[in-house]
């Protein structure tokens, strides 16, 4: 039984249908009728556990269906840039060229790292600065790669709720900013977290719950990774895995 | 196609993680029982995903407490929260036995093996396959990692399981805003007094 309602984004301006609203109301009311009231937390796991009713985990669902639908979107709408992505990094590696990537935030931290048992080692990530001409770079920070059309490097960007893009609500964001990854990528990939990060709009909790920056991130990077490394294998180019 | 197998193996994964949800809610009741103690939640992992992940990130309850760069030192009553990607890493079984020595108690997220018995309460994730769901011809080894997504996912499970259980309890608990959204700095620095002060 769903007891959660959809409710306008939190990120300001913003009129998109995002987050999960959990109505405390509804949930205290349940709690209520399973003989918890606003008792302390041992009181109230002992009155659970006495009467064998199993505290709803409500929340935990709303969240899990929630990040469902996103993968959902991301799948539906995000492959064919991630396909166009590969073919640049494809190319340019067949090329002789190189590949960057730095991704700031979002991107869960270790998933990157040469050690990360099963990635494919892909990408360059350090000294991203000296990309040349033709060498591709992967990001999620345009400033980082501001200049880097004028240099002739491809850029693979990905979108991020704490940088503005094409995307961000209006006056979302204390710095709308001056570079946007549209600005500097020559494919996009987004990510399809809202602004706030958080996913799950709760009545009683003042901000959104539960970031989906991190497990996007790493499944668009890891996806992106994976085909290059197909279009890399297929021809005759093992990459080095993790 | 890989990405699309790759994204088709992450839904699976985070599908299939919807069967923990009892372990899920043991280990928010865990967290849920220290707070209401005035204990406090550290959270901590080799590879610093938890750590970034969980710990002063937007969407996150204020709560969490990184091992590494808490100035606070873990005692008698607090929770911690450690992610192993390996079964049975040394390193790690040394931090549960160590935190537990202290009289704390600890939840390890982790592959099946010698670690997950040393803690208080174990949640086994999808084990090491999960570090590489896919294979290519001409390819020895699999690849494609998912693990750390799901770990992730379950500890942001029970994120949400405590916050249920902590509003059930009359605590709704602190969430901390983007500091980059517009007020979020002063939204932040008063989410983070109010937390300072009422320890939840």
């Amino acid at each position: 039984m769903e007891r959660y309602t959809r409710k306008n984004q939190k990120c300001r301006g913003d009129n998109t249908d995002r987050h999960t609203r959990h109505s405390r109301r509804e949930f205290l009311s349940t709690a209520a009728l399973a003989g918890i009231g606003a008792v302390g937390m041992s009181a109230f796991l002992q009155s659970c556990a006495e009467k064998k009713v199993a505290p709803s985990t409500e929340l935990a669902r709303a969240y899990l269906n929630r990040l469902t639908e996103i993968l959902g979107e991301v799948r539906e709408r995000e492959l064919d840039a991630i396909q166009k992505g590969a073919g640049l990094a494809v190319q340019a590696k067949l090329q002789g060229q190189q590949l960057y990537a730095l991704m700031t935030g979002g991107m869960l931290t270790g998933e990157m790292d040469e050690a990360r048992p099963g990635a494919p080692q892909i990408f360059i990530t350090r000294n991203l600065l000296r990309a040349v001409r033709n060498d591709v770079v992967v990001t999620n920070d345009p400033y980082v790669v501001r200049d880097f059309n004028e240099r002739l490097v491809q850029v693979i960007g990905f979108t991020r709720p704490s940088l503005a893009n094409d995307e961000t609500p209006p006056n979302a964001l204390e710095n709308m900013g001056t570079a946007r990854i549209e600005d500097v990528a020559d494919v996009i990939i987004r990510s399809h977290v809202p602004c706030t990060d958080g996913i799950l709009e709760v009545n009683g909790v003042e901000f959104p719950i539960g970031p989906a920056s991190g497990i996007l991130h790493t499944v668009l990077f890891n996806a992106l990774a994976v085909e290059v490394a197909e279009g890399l294998i297929k021809n005759g180019i093992y990459p080095r895995i993790g | 196609m890989l990405a699309s197998k790759y994204m088709e193996a992450v839904e699976k994964a985070v599908t299939g993680v919807a069967n923990l949800l009892p372990e899920i809610r043991q280990a928010a009741e865990m967290i849920a029982r220290a707070v209401a103690d005035g204990k406090r939640v550290f959270v901590t992992d080799r590879h610093g995903i938890l750590e970034s992940e969980l710990a002063d990130k937007p969407g996150n309850l204020a709560l969490f407490r990184s091992l590494q760069r808490s100035t606070e030192r873990i005692s008698g009553g607090d929770v911690l929260i450690l992610s192993a990607l390996l079964p049975a890493d040394a390193q790690d079984i040394d931090i549960v036995r160590q935190t537990r020595s202290l009289g704390a108690r600890t939840i390890v997220i982790c592959p099946e093996g010698s670690l997950a018995p040393e803690a208080d309460m174990a949640i086994l994730d999808h084990g090491t396959g999960s570090n590489a769901v896919l294979s290519a011809t001409g390819m020895d080894t699999p690849f494609g990692p998912v693990s750390g997504i799901v770990h992730v996912l379950l500890l942001n499970l029970i994120q949400a399981d405590a916050a249920e259980l902590l509003l059930a309890s009359g605590k709704a608990p602190t969430v901390l805003p983007g500091e980059y959204l517009t007020g979020g700095k002063d939204q932040l620095a008063e989410a983070k007094r109010i937390f300072t002060s009422r320890g939840y």
